[in-house]
């Protein structure tokens, strides 16, 4: 008759050698079926992120172009540095609409104005915003903002340039794109950030063409582009604050 | 008697990774202890929870998904998350939606997000909101929506505050070709040195794992096990990172 020890170890030793290759078989699945395969990626090729060049008019890619693949950085600075403002903040005098996001942003009144400075409300916001890590630059703008369950809400609109947005499938692997944070504007409190390949915020008007609210919209399959491509005409559409 | 002996050996198995897992679930698992970010590749470092991974053509995924917090590495770029996702092809990273909730990096509050991406060569759309409770359990569901045949991204069966979380495309438009569409809940860390959400004692829990079939009814995931559809049915809390 076996003791109790020996039996334990006769079927510790048994669980060791079936668990051992079910891990393997597990963690081999999971790696292909979850996140693309690394086979799959390795032929993707990767570029480092490109910064915005033109800091004043921020102009995403076409939609329908193939986005910037970069490496999801692993070892960054333990603080994040908040990237430089663009220029002084300002007030949004048009209407700009994201259909495809939810989101329409629109000119505050006259005599309406913020609770909290942008800069300030920059300062506040940095830490809590999900957003805007490692972006090259960021414009302020104070507007209204309708989405979901906000009508009219002032806020502070933050946009990032640069900002490499994870891949949450793919998590080694991110995408160039223009970042946005919503802020209140009586505080600074967070409301939420998105990414939005068809939100622009420009600094100067379409002159003809399309009216102000198909700007940034495109169709379901991407084929269209925004027509941020237009050239600005210099007219100043937003005024600083 | 080889057939049964194979059967024997099977069940085994299952019973035996059932048991790791849920002695690590009592807490016999290593302490966490804070250490410091690493380069690597984190790709490797996903928590393998439960998969639905067949050709079978389910219409939606949903969970309820604990939120816990996670223990994270200092001195770099942090990211973590929990979530329910269908995906367009199982051998495809590039082609999902999904809705959970996730830390972005190590100064920053944790927050509800949705995600989706049709293809590779597509840009991505998303967004974060919210300040999730500790201990608290949401629903996370994406499904197919018959009316628009958008995939929709909710919370405790709730659109957002802000923005539309749904995606552009019919993912059973023939030209998405997302061909196997596939449901996947999981909890991940984007870095060596992250941990997923929960304790050293138990992971952060997933209940209510269902998916939506064709017909548009709800049914948990684990009833297909009679199908034989390949379901991970052991929830196992591995320590991914420390």
């Amino acid at each position: 008759m076996r003791s109790l020890m020996g039996r334990i170890a006769v079927r510790g030793a048994l669980v060791l050698l079936v668990v051992v290759p079910l891990w393997a078989v597990l963690a081999h699945r999971a790696q292909n079926t979850h996140g693309g395969g690394a086979s799959a990626e390795a032929t993707n090729s990767q570029t480092a992120p490109v910064a915005s060049t033109s800091p004043m008019e921020s102009t995403p890619p076409p939609a329908d172009a193939t986005p910037t693949y970069s490496t999801w950085p692993t070892a960054a600075p333990a603080e994040p540095t908040p990237p430089p403002m663009e220029g002084p903040p300002v007030r949004l005098d048009h209407v700009v609409v994201d259909r495809e996001g939810g989101f329409t942003f629109s000119p505050p009144p006259d005599g309406l104005e913020p609770g909290i400075s942008g800069e300030d409300a920059w300062r506040a916001g940095w830490d809590t915003i999900d957003s805007g890590e490692g972006a090259t630059s960021v414009q302020l703008t104070f507007a209204l903002m309708t989405s979901g369950k906000y009508v009219d809400e002032p806020v502070w609109l933050l946009t990032f340039q640069g900002t490499c947005i994870q891949i949450n499938n793919a998590p080694s692997k991110c995408q160039v794109l223009p970042d946005h944070s919503v802020l209140e504007a009586s505080d600074g409190t967070w409301i939420a950030s998105f990414v939005s390949p068809t939100l622009q915020i420009q600094r100067c008007p379409l002159l003809g063409g399309l009216p102000q609210e198909d700007r940034g919209t495109r169709t379901a399959s991407g084929s269209s582009g925004p027509p941020s491509a237009r050239p600005c005409w210099g007219q100043k559409l937003r005024s600083p604050l | 008697m080889a057939s049964r002996l194979q059967s024997r050996d099977v069940a085994r198995l299952l019973l035996s990774a059932c048991f790791v897992g849920f002695v690590q679930y009592l807490g016999f698992a290593p302490a966490h202890a804070a250490i410091g970010c690493q380069s690597g590749d984190p790709y490797d470092k996903h928590f393998t929870g439960r998969g639905f991974h067949t050709s079978y053509q389910i219409r939606g995924a949903q969970a309820d998904i604990t939120f816990r917090r996670a223990a994270l590495c200092t001195g770099g770029q942090t990211s973590v998350s929990a979530w329910s996702m269908v995906s367009g092809d199982p051998d495809d990273g590039f082609k999902y939606a999904q809705v959970g909730y996730k830390y972005f990096h190590s100064s920053a509050s944790p927050s509800f997000f949705w995600q989706y991406l049709k293809c590779f060569q597509c840009t991505v759309h998303g967004a974060t909101w919210g300040d999730p409770s500790l201990t608290t359990n949401y629903n996370f569901k994406v499904f197919r929506s018959p009316s628009d045949g958008h995939l929709h991204m909710n919370v405790d069966y709730q659109n957002p505050p802000v923005g539309t979380p749904e995606t552009n495309f019919d993912p059973l438009d023939p030209d998405a070709d997302w061909p196997n569409m596939n449901a996947q809940w999981y909890a991940e860390s984007g870095n060596w040195g992250d941990d997923i959400p929960g304790l050293s004692r138990g992971k952060t829990n997933f209940d209510n794992t269902r998916v939506k079939n064709p017909d548009a009814t709800w049914v948990d995931v684990l009833d297909y096990n009679q199908f034989g559809v390949n379901v991970w049915a052991c929830w196992d809390f591995e320590r991914v990172a420390n």
